[in-house]
């Protein structure tokens, strides 16, 4: 089992061209939910590979900038992987 | 699993509210939401005319219909202090065309003298376990914290 490491990025691309660059990198999406914290409401999706997990989260409502939230649970490899394409 | 009326149909995003557009309307957010057809709402077991108001913007505290959540804490210990970090999780709005028995109130709002017929259906599926965790690095953590609370051994 590979050694995942933990990290968050915020990125200035819209959510659903992250979406779409981890499709292409072979993640599917598991499940997405609405969550609230401090009365603001997030739209979170989670794409999984194998034993690695993304989660792309992004504020909804009347709020801007969009800048969503990409944690990656993944290799070393997957993580510079996903930094190197959404840059 | 909390059901405490906290979550309404008037005082989500827009984004949010689309999920339940097939049977219910808003002029904006904050403003009244009323059934656009009727429908069961089978996590409460209750049944909603064409017209009904499903959240009040004068009682905007107390929405008829509520949405169903997980609330989500988790607490830290460190160095000696407790950091709580919480978040809801809303259950997700599932609408179905079922067929279904209809009771005499049921029969009398949809004017009709069928036993069964085919009826919107909305369902609240609550989320995956997975969608609720947090995945923490190993290494340095920079958290937003709100809520401290002091444990004393």
């Amino acid at each position: 089992m590979k050694r995942l490491k933990v990290k968050s990025i915020a990125v200035w691309i819209p959510s659903d061209r992250v979406h779409a660059s981890l499709l292409e990198m072979g993640f599917s999406v598991f499940d997405t939910a609405t969550t609230v914290s401090d009365g603001r409401f997030w739209n979170k999706s989670l794409f999984v590979r194998r034993e690695e997990r993304v989660s792309v989260s992004e504020e909804i409502g009347d709020v801007y900038p969009k800048d969503p939230i990409i944690t990656i649970c993944g290799s070393t490899n997957t993580i510079n992987e996903i930094i190197g394409v959404l840059d | 699993m909390y059901d405490d009326f906290k979550y309404g149909l008037s005082t989500i995003p827009d984004q949010e509210f689309e999920k339940y557009s097939m049977v219910c309307d808003r002029k904006n957010f904050r403003y009244t939401v009323y059934a656009k057809v009727p429908f069961i709402d089978d996590f409460h077991g209750r049944f909603y005319s064409g017209g009904d108001a499903l959240h009040y913007a004068s009682n905007i505290n107390y929405p008829t219909l509520s949405i169903p959540y997980y609330k989500v804490e988790y607490s830290f210990n460190i160095w000696g202090s407790t950091y709580l970090h919480t978040f809801d999780t809303l259950f997700n709005p599932n609408v179905m065309i079922e067929k279904k028995e209809l009771s005499l109130r049921m029969r009398r709002a949809i004017k009709t003298k069928k036993s069964s017929m085919l009826v919107h259906v909305l369902k609240f599926d609550p989320p995956d376990e997975k969608m609720l965790a947090l995945n923490l690095p190993n290494q340095v953590i920079i958290f937003d914290v709100k809520k401290m609370s002091r444990v004393f051994d």
